[in-house]
């Protein structure tokens, strides 16, 4: 396959050393972690607003821009999900104008982790690997075993042996060998960092983590087309490792640098559990020296990284662009669940709570003007996370097969209240 | 045995950073190590550190660090995702 003229090396994000486009993921020289770089010149001779929109509804539709030498073979029709003008939850946020990027209906997993995936399993056939792997705790592992048996990869999935049931079926499903480990959070992540680098595999968030990590610059790229060709006064984004956070920053710089947008004031904001908070507490110390968190204690699964590899990037990208951080209880996190639904009609999993009562905070204490505009990016479907607001958004009205007690326990009593 | 060759990025608490550790470690074990990047404050210091000898040596070694109170973890930390 003819190499792409874009994608033209992995860089050390510390030191800046270049090395070749293979499956490594670490600089030899500080273990500073390795990212994608591109030849912008000849990427801006190339990807035009008119060609950019003349390509399918895909998040493929900004290629010249993601790290894989010829045409995607995984996850052809991931991304493009609806930025949502949310007008009624605006007003109950407290902000003049509000938008909701909504990966909870991204393909073919419902979150946003298939943008990441169909990059890592694209570059993972074409390095040649026919066994793919991810360790992971939930959406990942989903998009993993759904993509590679689309593809006709192997794969492998590793999980803590005592996850959830909803989600082990929901990886178990696509066939994907899924194996869980017995063991503290740590020992499991020791585990797999040995396993990935010894029997040869794609391992999609270890040894293919520069390819994968970019796919979540499309969100951002996907943001600024559909505003209109702009970028966002602001943007919250759910922060784990800090990674989502870092890229889009990054796919705004990029834009920008090619000219696709203006180079107008922009400000990316993380949000985290408090439970699990390590980047939000360090941007509150005022510091960029993450401290770990040994035992996260949320519902917020998905976002209980206790030691952020990207976290110390993702402060400097708040940083630079005068954003901030904040973190939100579990009752907060249930509530901001039901606001979203309630006011926009999107079901949002946990780390979706975290983003909409995050950026409820960040309104409310002047991070995010009121009079300006913010765009929140929700990152999975709330199908994946029943558990967390069982008992906790009410239950139905059980009455009898008739329409005296229709009217006696449910009309009369609603109308009444609605005169109040 | 077959000699290994690790990475690990090493986490020091402030009461342990005025502590000779690494000079320690290469004491007591037959381990070679190399530090790799380094950033120390009041708060905490960061070590990137490579690690060559026997497997179980390494282990050992490792082991003796967290019981010091050395938060260690390899280079490829959060290999588990969401």
């Amino acid at each position: 396959m003819e190499p792409t003229p874009f994608f033209s090396n992995l860089k050390c994000r510390e030191c800046g050393r270049l090395y070749p486009k293979q499956a490594i993921h670490v600089c030899d020289f500080d273990f500073g972690p390795l990212e994608a770089a591109y030849d912008y010149a000849a990427i801006g001779r190339s990807l035009t607003k008119k060609t950019i929109e003349s390509r399918p509804h895909s998040m493929w539709r900004y290629r010249e821009l993601l790290p894989i030498d010829g045409e995607p073979t995984v996850g052809a029709q991931v991304g493009f999900t609806p930025l949502v003008k949310a007008d009624r939850l605006a007003k109950v946020l407290g902000i003049r104008e509000l938008w909701i990027k909504n990966d909870t209906v991204n393909y073919p997993t419902l979150s946003f982790k298939d943008r990441v995936v169909s990059v890592a399993l694209s570059r993972a056939r074409e390095l040649g690997f026919e066994v793919v792997a991810c360790a992971s705790t939930g959406n990942l592992a989903n998009s993993v075993a759904a993509n590679a048996a689309a593809a006709g990869l192997k794969s492998y999935v590793l999980i803590p042996a005592d996850l959830e049931q909803g989600k082990i079926l929901g990886s178990l499903v696509y066939g994907t060998q899924v194996i869980g480990i017995n063991g503290a959070y740590d020992q499991v992540n020791r585990l797999c960092s040995e396993i990935a680098g010894k029997y040869g595999w794609g391992f999609v968030n270890v040894n293919l983590r520069p390819y994968y990590a970019e796919g979540s610059k499309t969100m951002g790229f996907e943001i600024c087309e559909q505003l209109g060709w702009r970028i966002p006064q602001h943007t919250v984004i759910p922060m784990a490792s800090g990674s989502l956070l870092t890229k889009i920053h990054k796919s705004y710089k990029e834009f920008i640098q090619l000219g696709l947008v203006e180079d107008t004031k922009f400000s990316v904001h993380g949000t985290q559990a408090t439970g699990c908070a390590p980047i939000s507490h360090a941007i509150k110390r005022g510091t960029d020296i993450v401290k770990p968190v040994p035992k996260p204690e949320t519902i917020v699964k998905s976002l209980a990284i206790g030691t952020p590899a990207d976290g110390y990037y993702a402060i400097h990208s708040m940083k630079q662009t005068g954003g901030s951080a904040e973190d939100v209880s579990d009752e907060e996190v249930v509530e901001g669940i039901r606001l979203l639904a309630e006011y926009a009609g999107i079901f949002a999993e946990t780390a979706g709570g975290v983003t909409v009562a995050g950026a409820k905070k960040l309104i409310a204490s002047g991070h995010i003007g009121a009079n300006d505009s913010a765009v929140l990016c929700i990152t999975g479907h709330g199908l994946k996370t029943q558990e967390a607001i069982v008992g906790k958004v009410g239950a139905p009205r059980i009455i009898a097969p008739n329409i005296r007690e229709f009217e006696e326990k449910i009309y009369a009593p609603d109308a009444a209240a609605a005169a109040l | 045995m077959a000699t290994q060759h690790t990475r690990f990025w090493l986490n020091f608490p402030p009461q342990l950073i005025t502590r000779p550790l690494l000079w320690e470690l290469c004491r007591a074990f037959p381990v070679v190590t190399n530090i790799r990047q380094a950033s120390i404050t009041d708060e905490v210091g960061i070590v990137s550190l490579s690690m060559e000898g026997e497997s179980e040596d390494i282990t050992k070694a490792v082991a003796w660090l967290e019981a010091q109170g050395v938060r260690v973890d390899p280079v490829e930390m959060n290999t588990i995702a969401s």
